[in-house]
């Protein structure tokens, strides 16, 4: 390796030095002057995201490059940016959530980050030895997080209720690797893939299909998908509100980025098998969350349940994979839809679990104490109802073009009942969205004004809602974004290595 | 280079003997492997059987031991002693200390599994008949042991894996930082 | 003659007894022993099928378990200090009478 290969590494690098320096600036500043720390990690993080948009137009940038193991492509840069845009917001959510008493700030910013760091690793990983590394990378601070509030004992209870089905899923994919070796004799996914592209009679080798499904198993543990969704509500409900923010979103988005490269770069031999699995998954998904959520009271449980729905919806998208045409990637629509709805998922449940935050902050934790929310506090109210429409996926707003965009493309692969589906479940979804609505805007309650929420919750809420504005508008610069994405990942040959 | 022409002359000069030594191995590891596989699979289940829940960790240790002895019957003998070090060493002596300092509330009446008792039996040996059956498609392969393994690791680990023996670095770091910033006496946030 | 299968069918067997373990232990520190026996389960696999199928690619098998060994390690670090702080708040590491989260 060259010193100039180093070149690729760049995102991980600075997200871990800021990590370190964090540490360190946690150190030295003296107790009850620390929450600058919160916001410089916040302005360093912008700085971030301009510097690799930035780095993605320099010209001597290689197009796509790998390293053993580690690919750097703009796909994976697609999905840094998501991140960083995530780890962002959770972190103007945090400062004025943590700021009572500042002991362990530090350390907290810098585990969100060293999460980041395992998601941005997760989407560039071309190998199963990586793969496992960085989803254990993405997890275990996670774990940290969701019981860092020690007096509490729901917290700690969330905690280990997340560890202990993380443990689970970090088993099963482990052994699913092993198989996976087994079967293939090699742990590179470029090397698997060819063989699974070269010898087709591979995917009817048991032991081959048993490992992929284990993977698949946990893969479908992270995302929350059903039957394997039970543990995110009782964890939510559970865990600090600005973490639960950032475990809704960030490790979703990094698996779900994870397994579109799996699919897009060469699951094609086993096709059949997957439409129908995902068709499935997706429909029990959709159904089982939704319906869930008609009944829930907790603000966080109801969230935790949309949030499997919009998984659910997601998983359209890889259903409605077709066939593939070598020459002819930008046709999938399926994965557009996907990498749409991720963005658009991305700033309807952030500013939906923002407010949450800033609410259980001021004691507001169920939907009965919303009552009179309009006018105690119009604007969080307004703000409020943004989000739950976009992610109920109604008309102007970001969270309608993305589902458009998945059903669009269920129906472009024929499978109009699961679109059919798709749109039946987004009617049921608008009553418990607008149930809340209703709570907060028609039924009075006389109580104190809640007061505002404080500058970087402004900013997080302002960045948010303006992200599902302006592309539920203007979608044009998403999309055309994730098809420069997708073109060369299914172009450039995928054993082109650089040793 | 030089390395592996080395080997393979060394190779070479045992070829004579090849069939004594296949003989000899076969033996040895056949003993080995059986007494191994009776001492992980009872430790194992000692382990989610026993009620006591330091005997069970006891048991682990045990199980943990067993599986050293299999890398050395697969002769990787690096791997074994890594893993007498870490897993027996570290990783089971922790659980044990974990199991001391929360045994205070411990009832001895409670029961020591849930109710699913016998559909977890049946739903988990079920999975594993099939696994095995599954296995039994597999050719033997071959027997003998890689020529210098640990060097092979060694590059590897610089080369190959580079980048991942970096990420579990900073994964240990996180590791330390989480468990001491949770098992810290005082009140963080 | 000991091959590849029998390592196999070992690994399956400690697998499945994890799995159980897994299923049906209530104490929180039993269940992460229950999950260390699978992770052990899964290296089994990977060194006794490099070592039977010197692929070009045998030598990530024999790595693989050093990365496992470093990864079990800190999980089990990070599960243990979670079940603690659990016992300082509850005085039970019983998984299921932590049951304040149900809807």
């Amino acid at each position: 390796m060259k010193g100039s290969h180093l070149i690729i590494f760049i995102p991980e690098i600075a997200v871990l030095s800021l990590a370190l320096l964090l540490l360190i600036f946690d150190w030295v500043t003296p107790k009850g002057k620390k929450v600058w720390i919160g916001y410089f990690s916040a302005v360093m993080i912008l700085v971030f995201m301009g510097g690799f948009l930035c780095l993605a137009k320099n010209r001597f940038f290689p197009y796509a490059a790998s390293f053993h193991g580690f690919v750097f492509d703009a796909f994976a840069l697609y999905f840094k940016e998501l991140f960083l845009l995530v780890v962002f917001l959770a972190t103007l959510f945090s400062v004025n959530f943590f700021k009572q008493d500042d002991e362990g700030q530090g350390e907290y910013y810098a585990l969100l980050l060293f999460v980041t760091l395992g998601c941005f690793l997760l989407v560039s990983s071309a190998d199963l030895l990586m793969l496992f590394l960085s989803f254990e990378m993405m997890s275990i601070p996670l774990y940290v997080m969701c019981a860092y509030r020690k007096k509490d004992s729901k917290s700690s209870e969330s905690g280990l209720k997340y560890f202990l089905i993380g443990a689970i899923t970090s088993a099963l994919l482990l052994y699913g690797i092993s198989l996976v070796y087994a079967a293939t004799g090699t742990t590179n996914l470029h090397a698997f893939i060819e063989g699974l592209v070269s010898a087709n009679k591979l995917a009817y080798n048991p032991i081959l299909l048993l490992g992929l499904i284990l993977m698949l198993c946990a893969f479908c543990f992270k995302i929350a998908a059903v039957p394997f969704h039970m543990w995110a509500p009782d964890v939510y409900e559970g865990a600090p509100a600005p973490v639960v923010a950032f475990l809704a979103v960030s490790p979703k988005i990094a698996v779900i980025g994870l397994m579109t490269r799996l699919f897009l770069a060469g699951m094609q031999p086993l096709q059949p098998f997957w439409v129908f699995l995902f068709a499935v998954l997706a429909a029990f998904t959709m159904t089982v969350g939704n319906l869930t959520a008609l009944f829930q009271q907790n603000l966080k449980r109801l969230l935790a349940y949309s949030g499997i729905a919009q998984i659910g919806y997601i998983l359209v998208g890889f259903a409605s994979i077709q066939p593939f045409f070598k020459n002819m990637p930008t046709l999938q629509l399926g994965y557009q839809a996907i990498l749409f709805y991720l963005a658009a998922y991305l700033f309807s449940d952030l500013a939906a679990f923002g407010i949450v935050t800033y609410l259980s902050a001021h004691g507001i934790e169920d939907v009965k104490s919303l009552k009179g929310l309009a006018e105690k506090n119009p604007m969080i109210a307004f703000l409020f109802l943004i989000s739950l429409l976009s992610l109920a996926g109604v008309p102007p707003l970001v969270g309608f073009v993305g589902k458009f965009y998945l059903f669009l493309a269920a129906v472009s692969s024929r499978l109009y009942w699961l679109a059919l589906l798709g749109v039946v479940n987004s009617v049921i979804s608008l009553f418990y969205y607008l149930r809340v609505a209703r709570t907060m805007y028609f039924e009075k309650e006389e109580g104190v004004s809640i007061p505002y929420p404080s500058f970087s919750m402004q900013v997080a809420l302002l960045v948010a809602v303006l992200g599902i504005l302006i592309i539920g508008i203007y979608p044009f610069m998403i999309t055309h974004f994730s098809l420069q994405v997708l073109t060369p990942l299914s172009n450039v040959p995928i054993s082109h290595v650089m040793k | 280079m030089r390395f592996y022409a080395a080997a393979d002359e060394d190779h070479k000069a045992q070829k004579g003997n090849i069939y004594e030594n296949r003989i000899r191995l076969l033996m040895s590891n056949s003993v080995l492997f059986y007494s191994l596989a009776v001492l992980i699979i009872s430790c194992a289940f000692a382990v989610v059987f026993l009620r006591n829940i330091f005997h069970a960790g006891l048991f682990l240790l045990g199980a943990f031991l067993g599986v050293a002895g299999i890398y050395i019957a697969l002769f990787n003998y690096f791997l074994a002693a890594v893993q007498a070090l870490v897993y027996s060493g570290a990783i089971a002596v922790l659980i044990l200390f974990g199991i001391m300092l929360t045994q205070r509330h411990y009832r001895k009446e409670d029961p020591s599994h849930n109710a699913f008792k016998w559909i977890a039996f049946v739903l988990s040996f079920g999975i594993a008949g099939f696994l095995v059956d599954s296995f039994r498609s597999l050719k033997p392969g071959s027997i003998f042991p890689v020529k210098h393994l640990l060097y092979q690791m060694g590059m590897a680990l610089m080369q190959t894996y580079a980048i991942p023996f970096e990420v579990i670095s900073a994964l240990l770091l996180v590791a330390l930082l989480g468990a001491f910033s949770l098992a810290r006496e005082k009140e963080d946030l | 003659m000991i091959g590849i299968f029998h390592y196999l069918a070992l690994s399956a067997v400690l697998f499945c007894i994890g799995l159980y373990g897994v299923l049906t232990r209530r104490n929180g520190i039993a269940v992460l022993m229950s999950i260390e026996l699978m992770f052990n389960a899964a290296n089994i696999n990977f060194v006794a099928f490099s070592y039977y199928f010197k692929g070009i690619h045998f030598i990530s098998g024999e790595v693989f378990p050093l990365f496992v060994i470093a990864v079990a390690a800190s999980e089990a670090a990070v599960g243990l200090a979670i079940i603690l702080s659990l016992y300082r708040n509850k005085k039970t590491v019983n998984v299921d009478e932590a049951n304040q989260l149900r809807g």
